[in-house]
């Protein structure tokens, strides 16, 4: 950026400031929401072979969005898989797996098709709907949408009682219901299982840390994942102190 | 990430971009690069966030909006002056777990329906950084050590 007044150094100076204390693996740049999901080359491929119609269609939609191909295209497909269940459907996967990352990923794509989304995080050992979530319901009901959906991140943490509560809440309201869990739920369709891979990792970082010229080695990588296996969150925190102790001085 | 600013801005004052408590924060932003397409809103905040491996928490200091729609003339190129007196804390921070940035963020809302956004970073207060605090620790202890170390005894 150049000012024309002699401005120029003092406007690049504080952007160095500004980047070199800049965490790339901090909360802000790696929450839900916040980076894109990136599916297995092996399951965009299977989408493209099985609907090659499909295929093109989404790569056509993606082109106004600002995401990544294969994120847009493996949402696309399971907005779709949810839309043939009935709106009903649950994305299992083990901790820090992605399924938070994948359900915020998919909710443009479930808006596109005219559904509004209700979203609802629930946090470690929440064992009932708290009554803000009813609060926000509420609002949520009276928008003028044909269809709408609940989407519930952390269902397994519900008491079972509470889980059989909701879903009959669901059924009365005739609301769609996406949650993410753990384990299977019974009577949920499942709809995608999350189990990242060394290469989603690989890619994940090179995403992450973008143009920095500072990398931490595909070896300490491949060691992060060895240890960590599919827990990407402990990972990327792994990645945070890195960063922090050797990574941001290039050492 | 890229973080190029989109939006030109020029802070008032000395030429530094570090500030302290109560001091004014003033500036000058140019819109005129921005093409052709007419503006019709512009918001410019003065705010403050975390950043580290927890939540994150934010909080706005000041906030102007200036909207075609509420009969405020927009002309690009002219510049927007702000003006804010900045607040005792919480102060910038570049700590391991957490870290506090304040900046000047700018949103320009276009009449086609695209917006866009441009944060230009400063500096409230001058807290060293942890890694200079713990330098500074680790110094002082090896001069203490050096200071404490017996004195030869000189031979007879």
């Amino acid at each position: 950026m150049i000012f024309s007044d002699g401005f120029d150094s003092l406007n690049s100076e504080a952007c160095e400031w500004d980047d070199s204390a800049r965490n790339p693996f901090s909360t802000r740049f790696t929450q839900p929401g916040a980076i894109p999901y990136f599916f297995e080359p092996k399951f965009i491929e299977k989408i493209k072979q099985t609907d090659p119609a499909f295929y093109i269609r989404a790569f056509a939609e993606s082109m106004g969005e600002k995401t990544e191909l294969s994120t847009w295209i493996g949402c696309c497909y399971l907005a779709n898989q949810l839309a043939s269940k009935r709106f009903c459907g649950q994305i299992i996967g083990p901790h820090g797996s992605g399924k938070s990352t994948l359900v915020a990923a998919m909710i443009p794509t479930i808006r596109r098709r005219g559904v509004d989304v209700f979203s609802f995080v629930l946090h470690d050992k929440t064992r009932a709907l708290p009554a803000e979530f009813y609060d926000e319901l509420r609002l949520f009901e009276e928008r003028s949408v044909a269809k709408k959906i609940l989407l519930l991140d952390g269902f397994e943490q519900l008491y079972f009682v509470n889980r059989l509560r909701l879903r009959s809440l669901c059924q009365r309201k005739n609301l769609g219901l996406l949650i993410t869990s753990h384990r299977r739920q019974c009577g949920v369709p499942v709809l995608f299982k999350t189990a990242p891979s060394l290469e989603t990792l690989h890619k994940l970082v090179d995403y992450l840390l973008d143009e920095s010229k500072i990398l931490p080695g595909n070896k300490a990588i491949d060691a992060l994942y060895s240890r960590g296996r599919e827990n990407f969150r402990d990972i990327l925190f792994s990645l945070y102190d890195w960063f922090e102790e050797s990574g941001r001085h290039g050492k | 990430m890229n973080f190029a600013p989109q939006i030109p801005l020029k802070f008032d004052g000395r030429g530094s971009r570090l500030y302290y408590p109560g001091e004014t924060l003033a500036g000058s932003y140019f819109l005129d690069e921005l093409g052709d397409e007419p503006i019709e809103a512009v918001e410019v905040s003065v705010l403050w966030h975390t950043e580290g491996k927890g939540n994150e928490d934010f909080g706005i200091h000041e906030f102007w909006r200036r909207s075609v729609a509420d009969g405020d003339w927009i002309d690009s190129r002219t510049p927007g002056r702000f003006n804010t007196k900045l607040p005792n804390s919480p102060l910038s921070y570049d700590g391991e777990l957490i870290k506090i940035f304040w900046s000047v963020r700018i949103r320009v809302f276009l009449a086609g329906g695209r917006q866009i956004v441009d944060e230009h970073p400063f500096r409230l207060g001058n807290i060293a950084n942890i890694r200079t605090l713990r330098m500074t620790h680790e110094k002082g202890l090896v001069l203490e050590s050096l200071s404490s170390t017996p004195k030869e005894e000189p031979s007879p």
